[in-house]
């Protein structure tokens, strides 16, 4: 069963680096990177409890953290851009291109 | 065999919990219209009647008013979604009647042998779980409010959002002090806990009695958190028409209304569960009733508990006036919060001083 | 059980899809909120239970919901994809196959000896999670906080805008005066 966790959690892996390559909209590309974020989290569940270690729950608390702060910065870049480009989609912020 | 007795057993106390919980909501509802009126010294709804007995306007709000509200029109604004304008009314009410199954109604019952906890899902993190479906509830004004295409509308569900987050930091750290003395989430164990006296007085050792100035934190911020008043600027009706809920009507406006009567009631369970004893009698044990006569003893003493404290929330909204937004925000980041990290130190400060004797 | 877990995969693999592949962003929001809610189911059928309600509380009640408020504040629900880039999907979809292809063929056909024993009594309880954090990761959990410090910092200086001095004089000629200064400060 473990295996199957692992396997699954690198399809939602590989879903969300699908989304962040091929997606242009900056919003869509931040929830991409929570979608691989959590698919990580959902490995070291199934590994925790494979190895009956319960460091596996601590890095995960660690990781939603990290993720709740990259979150915010995150968006808080989104609405900066926003005001100086008003649009959201990486191709258009485009100033320092070639 | 045994896996359907089990599953009948969950499906029983679900049916109990919800339709509690749902009871609870409607007669909210009645005690707001009538007791209001009483506050206000007027008369109240008393025009619907059932062979000329109307019973102090149970009819008028339990029976005329559902029936008007599901036989209005289905009305959905231009540019919107019917999906996305139907998943708002959803997203408010199940959250809060989720978070009624951590609640623990009384003590362990054993009935031909088999032993059943009165809780619908005996969760080691019980009060977390309250929590998260609290914060849940948000998803559903926000929506609502974003999708009725209606800029006071969404002015609304943004004020709402903002009141609500910033109210459950303070919720959250207003009874971790309360927590530290429990030792523990689970909410059966805090109600057991409740249960015998104090060492030195003759008092049960209730979470009042523990920490009063969590008690009173942990009211407001979840009268804020329902958006009730004093705190009820997103859905003032003098304001912003109706708020979020401008552009909804008949059974989808009654499903806001419920979620928001039902939030009551998951709130006043929460103050009789972590400050009140929940199911426990002050200097009784309940559980020492017998084991079928008990558990129905800790329902009733539940219930009436909820009950209260449900009509005190009602009385405590028709009696304050409402706060502006920015004294609103003021009050949660610059005068709960610091209060509640301070009422938290002071908590383990005395805890530490005991424990250490 | 194992039906549960297959059906359940199923569904967070679908409502990840949504997420990837919506036209907007509100409606890429919602599917990640499902999905996280679904992520917490796996969650709670893998013995986490305190993990499950925290990733309820924690991503899909506070992070999600700064999303979607970012989302209505700056009211860019549209669609404006524009033109498609299909080879640049095709290679990006044969790049994570491979990507997943490995990291499946590893999993199943690892050395280790994977062991199925039961576990002990309060796995992934709030206790035995509390014990942990607090005397062996006691420095990450510091440190921890005060990278969410930082971020509160960070993302407040991103944000905040300075204030407009008001203009002088009362009524009309003070309205008129602030009537062109726009709204990107």
């Amino acid at each position: 069963m473990t295996e199957y966790y692992l396997g699954f959690s690198a399809v939602l892996f590989a879903l969300g680096t699908l989304g962040v390559i091929v997606r242009r909209n900056t919003l869509i590309v931040l929830m991409c990177v929570e979608l691989m974020l959590n698919a990580v989290n959902i490995g070291l569940v199934a590994l925790a409890r494979e190895f009956q270690q319960i460091d596996g729950h601590i890095y995960v608390f660690f990781v939603m953290t990290v993720a709740a702060a990259e979150a915010a910065v995150g968006l808080g870049i989104v609405i900066g851009v926003f005001r100086n480009f008003v649009s959201t989609e990486k191709e258009s912020i485009a100033s320092l291109h070639g | 065999m045994e896996l359907a007795t089990d599953i009948l057993i969950v499906v029983l106390k679900a049916a109990i919990a919800m339709g509690a919980l749902l009871h609870i909501a409607a007669l909210t509802t009645w005690v707001e219209r009538k007791g209001s009126a009483l506050i206000q010294d007027r008369i109240g709804a008393n025009r619907a009647s059932i062979f000329g007995f109307d019973l102090a306007g149970i009819f008028n709000t339990l029976v005329a008013d559902p029936v008007k509200a599901i036989t209005k029109e289905d009305w959905l604004p231009k540019g919107t979604s019917q999906f996305m304008h139907s998943l708002a009314p959803f997203l408010a009410v199940f959250p809060v009647l989720m978070s009624f199954a951590a609640m623990p109604f009384g003590p362990d019952i054993t009935i031909a042998g088999k032993t059943i906890s009165l809780q619908l899902a005996n969760l080691n993190a019980g009060l977390l779980y309250v929590f998260a479906m609290g914060s849940l509830a948000v998803y559903g004004v926000v929506l609502a409010g974003w999708v009725s295409n209606n800029k006071f509308a969404l002015l609304g569900g943004l004020r709402a959002t903002a009141q609500m987050i910033s109210y459950e930091v303070v919720m959250g750290l207003s009874i971790i002090g309360l927590l530290a003395v429990y030792g523990t989430v689970d909410l059966q164990q805090i109600v057991i806990y409740q249960g015998e006296n104090f060492a030195a007085l003759p008092i049960p050792r209730w979470g009042i009695f523990l920490n009063p100035i969590g008690f009173i934190l942990f009211f407001t911020a979840m009268m804020a958190e329902t958006k009730r008043a004093p705190f009820d600027l997103p859905e003032s009706e003098s304001e912003l028409v109706a708020g979020y809920m401008t552009e909804y009507s008949g059974m989808k406006f009654l499903l806001f209304w419920l979620g928001e009567f039902a939030e009551i009631g998951v709130a006043a369970a929460m103050i009789t569960v972590l400050f009140f004893g929940g199911w426990q009698l002050p200097w009784l044990d309940v559980a020492s009733f017998g084991p079928i006569l008990g558990g129905l003893v800790g329902a009733a003493v539940f219930g009436a508990k909820v009950l209260f404290f449900c009509v005190l929330q009602v009385i405590i909204r028709w009696t304050l006036p409402r706060f502006r937004y920015d004294q609103l925000m003021n009050l949660c980041w610059k005068g709960m919060l610091p209060i509640s990290l301070v009422n938290l130190m002071a908590t383990v400060a005395v805890l530490i001083a005991i424990n250490s004797k | 059980m194992e039906l549960a877990i297959y059906l359940f995969s199923a569904l967070t693999l679908l409502s990840a899809l949504g997420v990837v592949f919506s036209a907007k962003p509100l409606t890429s929001a919602l599917y990640l909120v499902l999905t996280l809610f679904l992520v917490a189911v796996h969650f709670a059928m893998l013995d986490a239970g305190f993990l499950a309600v925290t990733q309820v509380l924690v991503y899909a009640g506070a992070i999600m919901v700064l999303v979607v408020f970012v989302i209505m504040l700056l009211g860019v629900d549209e669609v404006n994809e524009g033109r498609r880039n299909i080879p640049q999907f095709v290679i990006a979809l044969a790049a994570v196959s491979v990507f997943v292809g490995i990291f499946a063929g590893l999993s199943y056909t690892s050395p280790l000896e994977l062991k199925n024993v039961a576990l002990p009594e309060g796995f992934g309880g709030i206790e035995g999670i509390g014990a942990k954090l607090f005397c062996e990761y006691v420095l990450a959990f510091e440190l921890a906080s005060v990278l969410l410090l930082a971020a509160i910092v960070a993302a407040v200086t991103l944000t905040i805008e300075a204030k407009r001095p008001l203009p002088e004089g009362r009524g009309l000629k003070a309205m008129h005066k602030t009537k062109n200064q726009g709204v990107i400060s």
